[in-house]
């Protein structure tokens, strides 16, 4: 993975914080421990402003990767028929008819 | 001056497609969705059915992405189980049964069409009581391009 090295000012007490972690056996090094945390902070922020962006593109991600080829349009409306025909089994006492 | 933005009751096949056919009118349409042009409106039986296919097909964790992708698209209403219970028995047998309470959320909830490719519900009696259109034709209404598809 390409990276690229940034000046990083950081209150004293701060880094004493992130060498804990490296001591504890946390993190290989400093480097590491920031990286993982400027990723938790995307994480997090990314779901506070716009979380339908960031499920998006984790189901996006995720259908990319999957092994399984989705099924042609018919099959999806039949299979989604049957999901709708056993949910509707399970929950048609509920609506009395 | 601002035009009405459209309010649509999206069947569980509009989110399905979005995700799995990229060169789709589904996908434009939630993109339209994201970018607050259309109201979105399901039922609490649409998020039901997308985990399902997407536990069935990707896994329960995609699933619940899925889920939590539709519950925090912006403006969405969700018509809930009780809402649709209090209704239901004046629509029984306008469509078949297991149809029956999407076409009572949709209605409840006054949309404007009811966003299907499923033939079941567009050459059902449905509509008599909604506009029933693919989603072809929501994007076509909004006067965006549409994909070649009709889904």
């Amino acid at each position: 993975m390409e990276t690229t090295t940034l000046p990083l000012r950081l209150p004293k007490k701060l880094l004493a914080e992130v060498d804990l972690l490296v001591k504890a056996g946390l993190y290989e090094t400093r480097s590491e421990a920031i990286r993982d945390s400027i990723r938790r902070l995307i994480e997090v922020k990314k779901l506070l402003l716009e979380p339908h962006r960031y499920y998006r593109i984790r189901v996006e991600e995720a259908l990319t990767e999957s092994k399984k080829k989705p099924l042609d349009p018919d099959e999806t409306i039949d299979e989604l028929r049957k999901i709708r025909e056993e949910l509707w089994r399970r929950e048609k006492a509920y609506f009395g008819i | 001056m601002e035009s009405k933005r459209l309010k649509g009751y999206l069947d569980s096949n509009v989110f399905i497609f979005a995700k799995e056919r990229r060169e789709s009118n589904s996908r434009i349409i939630l993109d339209l969705i994201e970018e607050r042009k259309i109201i979105p409106v399901v039922s609490y039986l649409t998020l039901q059915e997308i985990r399902e296919h997407f536990s069935i097909m990707y896994g329960r964790e995609t699933a619940i992405d899925e889920v939590y992708y539709i519950v925090s698209l912006p403006e969405l209403e969700i018509v809930t189980r009780d809402k649709v219970r209090h209704r239901i028995s004046e629509f029984v047998g306008v469509v078949t049964e297991k149809d029956l309470p999407h076409l009572v959320a949709a209605i409840i909830a006054q949309v404007d069409y009811f966003v299907t490719y499923n033939r079941h519900f567009t050459e059902s009696r449905a509509s008599q009581h909604l506009k029933i259109i693919k989603q072809k034709d929501l994007v076509e209404l909004v006067g965006i391009e549409s994909a070649p598809t009709e889904y």
